[in-house]
């Protein structure tokens, strides 16, 4: 007889006596059983889980895979993008210089801390610390932002604190324009908090809502590129301009830290009769 | 002589000698295991069905005698013989030590089933310690018995060859 069937019959025999062994003590052989079946269940359920996890792993690893293709397609044109930039900031500079043309000044931005603000009631204004060993600085009219936008500007300055007027409220207005066709107008604080509205577009451009508003540069205070909100809905009821409602970027609602700029703004003295905006 | 009829003749003897110690001497009874020894010294000196057929009948026999549960001993020993057997074609057997060791292991081996089983199937009273005084006396037994074994296999081949002369000179 052949090993292989000696092994057999071996298993046969073995498996014989065990089925003898536990007849002769049912209850026990269950108990038995029940003991060998509960981590065998186990097993299968982790190994269930395992395969589960697997899976899903290679459905992840291709999304990311994806996405990782899809972004370094992004990088590819925004890069191209940056050079191009680059190359007309390049180009921008060689032609100004023989026309004289004086670009804006850089600006620093200097951390504060918030320490009040109030956006619901008729004033709606922050206060802001400034940072020490500037307190001897012309700190009026500068404007403030947050690391998501346009805050608002510095109204006035007591000691180490000056108190900021937020972009929200109805005396606030500042240069702005639609980012995507860089049509300018106002925007300004309105009776319900928490809502902008953009004034003075005309009927003609072209607004819709999700266009991004950003500050104009244009009004002596705010550097151009700010970004100040999200048009939510755009009327065009009025005879020569859009109803416009812009949604502001920064939460007022969880402030904790400003920037103040540096910069300074066009002199009063030159912006006489100018006050309808940045004011 | 066929194997068959020498392994029944061996087994028959054993269990005369098992009745005989557990009537004359009853822990002597209780801590050698002459059945194991019997089926180690078989296996030893014969191949996988034999360690089989074997343990299985010896087990059968013990299980007869005492008041284990049927079957028990049968497992037991169906498992050294064929572990044994298996054993003894891939490693040489004939120095002492190695063959020691084989009646030592598989007594152990066999005392762990028994052991076990008793403990799963919660019948009987098994007791652990005395698995080490059994394993001792068995292979202290096993050994001199192994060296019988071999003499008297030593000398039924002699006779063999001696008788087959003689029927040549004829």
């Amino acid at each position: 007889m052949s090993e292989r069937r000696i092994a057999i019959l071996f298993v046969v025999a073995v498996t014989l006596l065990v089925a003898s062994l536990t007849a002769q003590s049912p209850e026990r052989a269950a108990d038995v059983a029940l003991w060998v079946e509960a981590p065998a269940k186990g097993l299968v359920a982790a190994a269930a889980d395992v395969a589960d996890r697997v899976r899903q792993g290679w459905r992840t690893r291709a999304r990311l895979e994806r996405e990782n293709d899809e972004l370094r397609s992004r990088l590819r044109e925004l890069e191209a993008a940056h050079a191009a930039a680059l190359g007309a900031e390049l180009e921008v500079d060689l032609l100004s210089e023989p026309l004289g043309y004086a670009r804006p000044p850089e600006s620093e931005l200097l951390l504060a801390d918030v320490v009040y603000v109030d956006y619901h009631s008729w004033r709606r204004s922050a206060i802001v610390r400034l940072p020490r060993g500037n307190a001897k600085e012309e700190w009026e009219r500068r404007p403030v932002t947050t690391v998501d936008g346009l805050l608002g500007r510095v109204v006035s300055v007591e000691g180490d604190y000056a108190r900021v007027l937020l972009v929200t409220d109805l005396d606030s207005s500042v240069g702005a324009m639609i980012e995507r066709t860089r049509r300018q107008g106002i925007v300004r604080g309105t009776e319900e908090a928490g809502v902008l509205s953009l004034a003075y577009v005309p009927v003609q451009v072209d607004v819709r809502p999700g266009d991004r508003v950003v500050t104009a540069g244009i009004d002596g205070v705010f550097p151009r590129g700010i970004p100040i909100g999200t048009v939510t809905s755009v009327e065009s009821s009025g005879d020569h301009f859009h109803e416009i409602k812009v949604a502001p970027r920064v939460d007022l609602g969880s402030l904790s830290h400003a920037f103040v700029w540096r910069r300074d703004p066009v002199p009063e003295a030159v912006m006489d009769g100018a006050d309808a905006v940045g004011r | 002589m066929p194997w068959a009829a020498r392994f029944g003749a061996s087994l028959a003897l054993v269990s005369l000698l098992e009745l005989l110690l557990a009537e004359v001497l009853p822990a002597a009874g209780r801590t050698i295991d002459l059945f194991v020894l019997l089926v180690i010294l078989s296996s030893l000196a014969g191949n996988s069905l034999q360690g089989v057929i074997g343990g299985l009948a010896a087990g059968l026999v013990q299980d007869t005698l005492s008041a284990s549960p049927f079957g028990l001993h049968a497992l037991a020993c169906c498992v050294v013989g064929y572990g044994v057997a298996r054993l003894s074609q891939r490693i040489v057997t004939s120095q002492r030590l190695v063959a020691s060791l084989l009646v030592a292991v598989g007594t152990l081996v066999h005392q762990a089933i028994v052991l076990g089983l008793l403990m799963v199937l919660e019948v009987g009273e098994p007791s652990g310690g005395a698995v080490p005084l059994r394993v001792v006396a068995t292979t202290a037994i096993g050994v001199p018995g192994l060296w019988l074994f071999n003499r008297a296999q030593a000398w039924a081949d002699e006779r063999r060859t001696l008788k087959e002369g003689r029927a040549r000179l004829r």
